[in-house]
């Protein structure tokens, strides 16, 4: 078979893992913010449940929650959910992907936001300014600052991540290589690895963009 | 009428009684530096002025007027502490500048928020930004920070830190400025060009509540001194009067620890 | 604060639980209406163990249900001759054409959807797939839970060894590794009641496809594979990319049929076994049949 052809489909078909990747982290990174907040909240019963949540989220493999979160629904509860919308297969991975990493990140904000002094918070509640103001103005940037790193991590398991969505048989990347490897043709199921390599290597390439951008202060 | 008045102010941290049945009253102008050792309350006290900590019992007014009541809940609603703070203004023992913001923009950051909430804000939005911008550039001028301005916290060494931070403090012109331990954590070098700025302040009548170490600079800047000691004020009065003529033997005991060294 | 958060755990092992027994009780509420929360759902299914129950294929009109979408969601592997992608990124194949056909006569715009196969009857189930139409061997327990065509082409399980590994019989892969996909006629040929003799005393390897066999065939990692006839045939042997594989003469494993697989009781399927036999009688299913080197299963020669 044509080579052309071949890393033609395998292009197409990485555009879902691509598009899994900006799904999961533009709904996933403000969720993980509302969950760390959950996780840190002055109200016990609400920062237990969240932490529960959390470590359901965490304790259990992102493989199964794809496979609950797409046949629960229907077989459980008779509620036909992802047949009902277009590209239900695609949006229900989505929606696993961004509750599992949305936990992670929780866990990434939260070790940041405590780790700013508590001085930073102090000055600000005696110079008058709101709660509001004082995460906005003075400790989310030195969160941000604080967390680049190990949110780089994540975001670059994710890309890799978004490969398990074929367990539902969405057609991403590794899934399209594998009709080949039913064929006895392996060298599609090994170049799949350079298409995520370019993908990791531009984020890498970001990420330290940003870090630098950050370094005005410390 | 006393600008500051405290009474019985009480505060227990879970079953340590940390402050008990404090009684304080501060003129106009005043200047007032409270010794102690550590343990002794003193900072407690400052924070307690400051909203930091919510004293368990005690009432704490400000010109006449009760700003907090332990016995009254409504005083101590979060929207209405806000307001209240602002009579008070705090300099940290570790400065706690807003490390993304240059000095100039630590001062005014405060002031920009709270003008928002000027009634005048839209209409005149460019006059008052720029009046918060020359008053904050006076401030760090009078602190010998002229040059400085768009200079980051990392880049200031720590005596010029905490003159900006006295700036911050003042660009919201409090009542009361108080100092918790303002040179502790500077090398000895750098001192005494924070405790010089305090001194000029003095000098121009601000009325200050200063707690610290430095006996000497105590000495000379206060108008009265108060020694602490287990949650109560255990003397006051005139600094020749509690440092050269102590009444009490605790204060003798602390003073005569701190010669020793 | 401490029995806050016990209260808290208790509620949460019991929200556990109870979400794990509705797993396991299946669906019993005959309502199709979706419910607005998951806990009413829940005591819906405790009220009604006890009242007759049907599936949930059955509610209304698989027909209708199907039609009024006016697109039939058939489930499929890439699996050769049956479906399968040609040079060009086209799918074609056996039960591909025949679907398309199918589906022309009935009015209904086909979607191929690949799934795994071994959630087929989860899918289906789901409703995230209306058929099975993939080569699926017909089978009493298949029967039992889906509503299944009639059949259409002849299959046996054969076994696909190495061309130079000497072995011609079951026999001789007593002790050796034999693969099959896992939920497949094959599997049930070397593992369970109804195994081979000499295969269920082979080491069984479950894949999660029958060209996943193949591949460990050829690597050497399995001694041979048990497959589909009309999948090794088109797959295995001179001109193919397997060409160094070959299926041991003259073995057929069980006899099988091929059929399509619709939800329990749905009322799908008389129609389309009247557009089988339709398609039969006119010659369409003999054309793609030698197409495709495979043989129609008796019901349909008659």
């Amino acid at each position: 078979m044509n080579a052309a052809i071949i890393y033609g489909r395998l292009l197409e078909s990485f555009l879902l893992n691509c598009k899994l990747f900006v799904v999961t982290l533009i709904f996933g990174l403000p969720l993980g913010l509302v969950i760390a907040f959950g996780s840190i909240s002055r109200f016990k019963p609400l920062a237990y449940l969240t932490k529960t949540f959390v470590w359901v989220i965490r304790g259990t493999p992102l493989m199964l929650q794809i496979i609950i979160i797409y046949f629960v629904p229907s077989l459980v509860f008779e509620v036909y959910l992802w047949s009902g919308i277009s590209g239900g297969r695609f949006w229900a991975s989505a929606a696993a992907f961004i509750i599992n990493y949305a936990c992670y990140f929780s866990e990434i904000y939260r070790g940041g936001i405590e780790s700013i002094p508590l001085g930073q918070s102090e000055a600000g509640q005696v110079l008058g300014m709101t709660r509001a103001q004082i995460f906005f103005r003075v400790t989310l940037l030195q969160v941000i600052k604080r967390i680049v790193p190990p949110m780089g991590n994540e975001i670059i398991t994710l890309v890799k991540d978004t490969s398990l969505a074929r367990i539902i048989s969405n057609k991403e990347v590794i899934m399209m290589a594998e009709e080949y490897t039913a064929k006895g043709l392996i060298w599609p199921l090994f170049s799949t690895g350079l298409f995520f390599l370019a993908a990791v290597g531009i984020l890498t390439l970001l990420l330290g963009y940003g870090e630098k951008k950050l370094g005005y202060f410390r | 009428m006393p600008i500051l008045e405290v009474k019985n102010l009480q505060k227990s941290f879970g079953s340590t009684e940390v402050l008990m049945d404090i009684d304080l009253s501060l003129e106009k102008g005043e200047i007032i530096s409270i010794i102690g050792s550590s343990g002794s309350g003193k900072t407690t006290l400052l924070r307690c002025l400051n909203f930091l900590e919510k004293p368990g019992g005690g009432q704490i007014l400000v010109n006449g007027e009760k700003i907090f009541d332990a016995a009254d809940p409504l005083s101590q609603k979060d929207s209405e502490i806000r307001r209240k703070r602002l009579h008070f203004g705090l300099v940290f023992q570790s400065f706690n500048l807003f490390p993304q913001y240059t000095a100039l923009g630590n001062v005014k950051l405060a002031s920009e928020l709270l003008a928002k909430e000027r009634k005048d804000y839209k209409a005149n939005k460019k006059e008052i930004l720029n009046r918060i911008d020359e008053d904050a550039r006076a401030l760090l001028n009078q602190m010998g920070l002229s040059d400085k301005m768009n200079n980051y916290p990392h880049q200031l060494s720590g005596g010029q830190q905490q003159r900006v931070a006295i700036a911050r403090a003042l660009a919201l012109s409090p009542d009361i400025l108080c100092f918790d331990e303002p040179t502790s954590a500077l090398d000895p070098e750098l001192t005494g060009e924070v405790l010089k700025a305090i001194k000029e302040l003095a000098e121009q009548h601000r009325t200050m509540i200063i707690v610290t170490h430095e006996m000497n600079f105590a000495r000379v800047v206060s108008d009265r001194v108060i020694f602490m000691d287990g949650g109560v004020i255990v003397e006051q009065g005139a600094p020749e009067e509690v440092f050269d003529k102590p009444k009490e033997e605790r204060t003798k005991r602390f003073l005569a620890k701190i010669d020793g060294d | 604060m401490k029995r806050k958060k016990i209260i808290a755990m208790l509620i949460a092992a019991l929200m556990c639980a109870a979400a794990l027994t509705a797993c396991g009780s299946g669906t019993s509420s005959t309502e199709a209406t979706p419910s607005a929360s998951a806990e009413d759902t829940g005591s819906d299914a405790s009220n009604a163990t006890g009242n007759p129950t049907e599936d949930s294929g059955s509610e209304g009109s698989d027909y209708s249900y199907i039609t009024d979408k006016g697109e039939l969601t058939i489930g499929i592997t890439i699996y050769e001759p049956m479906n399968y992608y040609d040079e060009n990124g086209g799918l074609t194949g056996f039960d591909t054409e025949f679907a398309l056909a199918v589906c022309e006569t009935l009015g209904l715009e086909p979607v191929f959807q690949e799934i795994n196969w071994e959630t087929k009857e989860v899918e289906l189930s789901a409703k995230t797939i209306d058929c099975i139409w993939n080569g699926m061997t017909i089978t009493p327990e298949r029967s039992a839970n889906m509503s299944i065509s009639l059949p259409y082409v002849k299959n046996a399980q054969v076994i696909v060894v190495r061309a130079d590994s000497g072995v011609t019989s079951a026999a001789d892969l007593i002790g050796k590794t034999v693969v099959a996909e896992m939920g497949s006629a094959g599997e049930a040929q070397i593992a369970g009641d109804e195994a081979d003799e000499s295969l269920a005393q082979a080491d069984y390897i479950g894949k999660t496809k029958q060209t996943d066999c193949l591949l460990e065939v050829k690597a050497g990692t399995a001694d041979a594979a048990v497959l589909d006839w009309t999948l090794a045939k088109s797959m295995v042997g001179e001109g193919t990319d397997y060409s160094d594989l070959i299926m041991i003469e003259g073995l057929e494993l069980a006899s099988e049929e091929y059929g399509i697989a619709f939800r329990k009781d749905s009322d799908m399927t008389e129609k389309v076994d009247a557009v089988i036999k339709e398609l039969a009688n006119g010659g369409t299913l003999d054309a793609l049949a030698e197409k495709y080197g495979l043989s129609l299963a008796p019901a349909l020669t008659d």
